[in-house]
């Protein structure tokens, strides 16, 4: 786990003062950066087990007035709610992996620099940053091609982002030709180099790039709520803005005073449950950020 | 020109035979290359490029019934309209100064972020605040804006009983026209410094390490080893993201303008998205709303590739 | 967004209206001298016994709108803003069905992207049989793009009479003609939707235990009685905490700022009015307004304002909910309409949002509210924002049905069954009593698991395609309307008397509205002096104001040809 390189450099020199002066500053410094990024969280978290009847009165403290688990009983008692909790997880795990493919596939030819063609493929790509249809014809594509009511309509539209491609490309273009070079006398072909040696070495690129792609689908709903009809296959996302719109009906809607009062309640407690699970992916994701380590030792 | 034979060369003139031989491993090579970027070709025409087309509604008069190809021609009536608009340049101008502060403040800051986290020597520590400062890019802005206006109240908030406390005037940072903008500034920096340092962080990991032992050997600082070590060696990210930012002149964060926007603000705070959104009470506005993508579409490519041209010049690996 | 209540009622309308309009004069506010009621009634009195020109024998024409016997019908329909989607064997959805012997096509377009998700859909030339739009714009932008289908006013009355006499009742005892919303180009496209609670003005609440502590015995009524108490606010520390830390009111919703305030000047300023002539001007640049602004900036220099109104006195949760009178921080407010102030039981349960919300914070500690009305200006003008009964919202229908003018026929018989009678109106909305709610004591209580949304059931807003204003609610939930005639009684000047979209309001309106939003806080605040209102108003005129009040005019006198 621990990095390679901070060991090491702690076996240099002896830490002289101003180190340790400088080492302070920036513990301090990230101690309260990090603090005020916390809060928000903080807040919703409080709020969201906060009675109903209390819940805006709380000004600027974190902790609830009165405690309840009003909001959360409600939330998870949603119908629909576990269908869409498991429509997202499938299409953020079936989204992440196609997109990391094709792009990572798209990637990894223009990282050659004698790759004839290159320049169309990547001009070709780069376009599409500034140019698009906007969303008429793509629903009219979408719908020509059978894809309403599936999956494949919210995962194969936004597979590639120019951006990824772009970032991955140039990771790629980094990593020392002597090795892609050693790798092809040892017989390897092109995409046996692929996986053999360059994706073990950009671990760090490939668990930012995932990152993007799982958060991007984990809130993404707009296409969902465009192109499926079928409540059964509506994201968690969808379910969870219906919960918060229904309970912020007028009082002449046919929702019961009870609803209509733990409205903000619920509200808070839909973030939480909307938000806790991706916010667990980063730590995960963070392991991948010091195995990249090996690259460098191995240009050296 | 994708046809990969065309452009393989024998590397050899003379000796048929392992000409051949190394042809025929390159073109190998490049075939297995290729055939990798089908699928993203087959994406791109199909998902990128066929709904293109939709493009010339902005030039059209568009009616549902005869179909985005089967409308009317008008040409540049509606970039015309656009133009001739006076809301149009005041919100066009307020969001590139935004989009200007935003970038000249904004830009450094996650990497700023990412090189003290990288500094930071107990590795618990490090991972903790590495997902403390990435947690508010998830709460969505309504919820950030109705946690600042208490925060940055002139009357109530902890921020002005400090500035309070040290005799000054209490300042109306929402209300007032003069401090909106810097705030918004701010609150955009708070709220995604710490996502968008992930690239960097990234980027960090990738640092050979013999350099640094190097460096301390010969007795450098610390900051001059961020300064001559930990800088250059992430500069190629830096760039990259400085062009495609630079795009980014001309768009503005709505969620974010439109949960803080008020009266008090509008001559500095109104922006193209929240101009766009109400001209959406007049709804099926599609030509007109294309031609404000359209338009900023161009702007961004023209500012990305100038960006990209300059760093290209200075020697920088650019976008292509 | 919020305005999509709808009505419900039974015919003992002009009666409510007699007595609401004598609990107005009773409260002191003077009803605006200019709802001449004989104008706009005679227009849709004279449309009504027209006859169809050119046709000899309506009763044969209308012959193809009649619905086959035993012909099921598939209707792709778009009701009213639903908050789930609706199941296909939805339980009620089922009943409906059989009864109608028809197929609905639910369309399920979430709320808040409503009209981006439909605009998308409708440009890939899908359009729902039935639709209920938002105003005359969108109905404009349908109409623009050939979408929907011309409804006759004589096909309307001879398929829906209960629907069409509706209309006309609504449009004589508001004195607003109602089709006008539905008009365009001398035809009419669809049905009005009217909002009953868009009747009542938004209701203001005092600090109690603050007027008492100062020594105020009775509510304030006029403006002067106003100041009085907003001054001791102030200065007389009511919270007795020993420190001069209390304002007097702030803005309200921080979109319609001091509404009652300019209201007893006579105009909302962001409302076109009628004006005494019969003609129709907007508010903000009427000479009173001046009036009302140098006022207010007095009151601001004064330290009566809370200078954080620009940024609203709400800070999250319901648009209603003022954090700064629950607080402390203010005495008065004038927050919203009158259903979010109620007690229990007109409020429901535990009180409307904001009350309840107030209660919360006060459990014990002798904080009151007491509910006043909008002050008395100086020439005895009086009122609040009222969002009117004729909203703008209507009902209209796909111009595929002139292929099936039988499939429209059944249509318009179908949403007239659903809205005008009580019984089928309670199922279509609220389900089956003792299954899905129960009523006690005007006190309706769902039946359905928590967590469960009405459309799973197949009731709710969807088939609520056109809300009607029949009272129903006054049947059920009698002590909801008892509160708003006694506190909320309205003045019919104070709500939106433009009720078409202008032709050249796209080309002028941004940058009028930007100038005026500016204007009024920098006047306000003194960044500018009162003086700068004559300015104003004359930028304005110049920059488009003159050509949208002439068109405005115009339109006014097309209604009363």
């Amino acid at each position: 786990m621990d990095s390679v390189f901070h060991k090491r450099r702690h076996s240099g020199p002896p830490v002289s003062r101003t180190e340790r002066v400088f080492d302070g500053v920036i513990v301090i410094c990230t101690l309260i950066v990090s603090f005020s990024m916390l809060y928000p969280l903080l807040f919703v978290l409080g709020r969201s087990f906060s009675s109903p009847d209390t819940v805006n009165l709380s000004g600027m403290s974190v902790l609830p007035k009165k405690w309840s688990l009003v909001g959360y009983s409600f939330v998870l008692k949603s119908s629909f709610i576990w269908t869409g909790y498991l429509n997202t997880i499938v299409r953020t795990l079936l989204g992440t992996a196609i997109g990391l493919a094709v792009s990572i596939g798209y990637a990894y030819p223009l990282s050659k620099k004698n790759l004839p063609g290159r320049n169309v493929l990547t001009f070709m790509l780069i376009l599409t940053m500034f140019a698009s249809g906007g969303l008429v014809p793509e629903y009219i594509l979408i719908k020509n091609l059978g894809l309403f009511d599936t999956i494949w309509s919210m995962v194969l539209p936004s597979a590639m982002k120019a951006f990824n491609v772009v970032i991955i490309r140039n990771f790629f273009m980094s990593i020392p030709e002597e090795l892609d070079e050693a790798a092809e006398i040892d017989g390897c072909s092109a995409i046996g180099t692929l996986f053999n040696i360059i994706l073990p070495v950009s671990t760090p690129i490939i668990a930012t790039i995932s990152l993007w792609m799982i958060v991007q689908h984990w809130n993404s709903w707009f296409d969902c709520l465009l192109y499926m009809r079928d409540p059964n296959r509506f994201v968690l996302q969808i379910v969870l803005r219906r919960i918060i719109f229904e309970s912020s009906v007028e009082m002449t809607g046919a929702v019961s005073a009870e609803q209509q009062v733990s409205q903000e309640v619920v509200k808070y407690a839909t973030i939480i449950v909307a938000t806790a699970p991706i916010l667990m992916v980063y730590p995960f994701i963070q392991k991948y950020f010091v195995k990249g380590i090996m690259m460098g030792s191995l240009k050296g | 020109m994708l046809n990969p034979t065309k452009a393989v060369k024998p590397v050899k003139a003379s000796g048929s035979k392992s000409a051949h031989r190394i042809g025929g491993r390159y073109w190998n090579k490049y075939k297995s290359l290729y055939l990798l970027m089908l699928p993203g070709i087959l994406f791109l025409i199909i998902f990128r490029y066929i709904p293109l087309y939709g493009i010339t509604i902005a030039f059209k008069d568009f009616q549902v019934k005869k179909g985005i190809l089967g409308s009317d021609w008008v040409g540049l009536e509606h970039f015309i309209y656009l133009f001739g608009n006076r809301s149009f340049w005041s919100v066009l101008g307020n969001t590139v100064i935004m989009s200007f502060y935003k970038m000249i403040f904004g830009f450094p800051a996650p990497i700023i972020l990412a090189l003290v986290i990288n500094e930071l020597k107990n590795v618990r520590y490090k991972k903790l605040v590495q997902t403390f400062t990435y947690m508010p890019h998830f709460i969505s802005w309504v919820v950030v804006a109705g946690i600042f206006l208490q925060l940055l109240s002139p009357g109530t908030g902890p921020i002005n009983f400090v500035i309070k406390s040290f005799g000054m005037d209490p300042v109306y940072f929402l209300g007032d026209p003069r401090y909106f903008r810097g705030t918004m500034v701010f609150t955009g920096i708070w709220k995604s410094v710490g996502w968008d340092s992930v690239i960097y962080i990234a980027a960090l990991t990738g640092i050979d390490t013999g350099l640094y032992e190097a460096a301390t050997i010969d007795g450098c600082t610390r900051l001059k080893r961020i300064w001559y070590i930990t800088i250059p060696s992430i500069m190629p990210i830096i760039v990259m993201m400085l062009i495609m930012r630079s795009g980014k002149l001309i768009e503005d964060n709505f969620d974010q303008i439109f949960n803080f926007l008020n009266d008090g603000v509008l001559s500095v705070g109104d922006v193209i998205s929240t101009y766009v959104y109400r001209l959406g009470i007049e709804k099926m506005k599609y030509s007109y709303a294309t031609a404000v993508d359209v338009f900023r579409n161009v702007v961004s490519f023209v500012l990305v590739f100038l960006t990209n041209t300059i760093a290209k010049k200075a020697g920088e690996e650019g976008l292509w | 967004m919020f305005r999509a209540n709808h009505g419900t009622g039974k015919r003992t309308l002009a009666l409510l209206l007699v007595s609401g309009m004598l609990a107005g004069l009773a409260a002191g506010c003077s009803q605006s001298s200019q709802q001449s009621s004989s104008t706009p009634s005679s227009s849709s009195q004279s449309s009504s016994t027209e006859p169809a020109s050119g046709t000899p024998e309506p009763e044969n024409e209308f012959a193809k709108y009649e619905p086959q016997e035993g012909k099921t019908y598939t209707i792709e329909w778009l009701g009213s803003h639903s908050n789930a989607p609706m199941p296909d064997d939805a339980e009620m959805k089922l009943y409906w069905e059989e009864k109608f012997n028809v197929k609905f096509n639910m369309w399920y377009i979430e709320r808040s992207k409503w009209n981006e998700l439909l605009n998308v859909r409708i440009a890939a030339n899908e359009f729902p049989d039935i639709v209920k739009t938002d105003g005359p714009d969108t109905l404009r932008g349908y109409y623009d793009q050939d979408m929907v289908i011309e409804l006759p006013k004589e096909l309307l009355n001879h398929l829906a009479p209960k629907i069409y006499k509706n209309v006309e009742d609504v449009s004589r005892d508001e004195g607003i003609d109602a089709w006008t919303v539905t008009a365009i180009e001398g035809k009419n496209y669809g049905i009005p939707d009217f909002n009953e609670n868009g009747r009542y003005v938004y209701t203001s609440i005092w600090r109690a235990d603050w007027l008492k502590k100062v020594g105020i015995e009775t509510v304030p009524k006029t403006l002067d009685e106003f100041e009085v108490a907003f001054q001791k606010f102030v200065n007389e520390d009511p919270d007795g905490n020993g420190k001069k830390d209390t304002y007097a009111l702030s803005s309200g919703r921080v979109s319609e700022p001091f509404a009652s305030i300019y209201g007893a000047f006579g105009y909302i300023p962001w409302y076109w009015s009628r004006t005494e002539d019969g003609g129709i001007a907007y508010g903000a640049v009427q000479p009173e307004m001046k009036d009302a602004l140098a006022l207010l900036n007095r009151w601001y220099t004064e330290g009566l304002l809370n200078p954080e109104f620009i940024t609203g006195e709400n800070r999250g949760g319901h648009w209603s909910i003022s954090h700064d009178f629950i607080e402390g921080i203010i005495g008065y407010t004038n927050n919203g309409p009158f259903y979010v102030n109620a007690p229990p039981p007109a409020g429901g349960e535990k009180g409307g949002k904001m009350y309840a919300a107030f209660q919360a914070a006060h459990e014990n500690d002798g904080a009151e509210i007491v509910v006043g009305q909008a002050p008395i200006g100086p020439d005895g003008k009086c009122g609040s924002i009222r969002w009117g009964v004729v909203t703008g919202g209507n009902l209209c229908f796909s111009k595929k049905l002139e292929e099936e003018p039988d499939k429209l026929g059944k249509i318009l018989q179908i949403v007239e069954t659903l809205n005008c009678d009580y019984d089928n109106y309670m199922k279509a909305f609220y389900g089956i009593e003792g299954k899905h709610y129960k009523l006690e004591n005007g006190e309706k209580t769902s039946l359905i698991p928590d967590g469960t949304s009405s459309e799973e059931f197949g009731f709710g807003n969807p088939f609520i395609a056109f809300g009607g204003i029949f009272k129903f609610g006054q049947r059920w939930r009698p002590a909801y309307y008892e509160y708003a005639e006694q506190y909320a009684t309205y003045s019919k000047n104070y709500s939106d008397a433009l009720l078409v979209s202008l032709p050249s309001k796209s080309k002028y309106w941004d940058e009028l509205d930007k100038m005026q939003k500016e204007v009024y806080i920098q006047i306000i605040t003194g960044a500018k002096p009162v003086e700068y209102f004559d300015t104003f108003v004359e930028n304005w005129m110049k920059d488009g104001g003159e050509i949208l009040t002439a068109e405005a005019n115009d339109w006014i006198q097309s209604t009363l040809s």
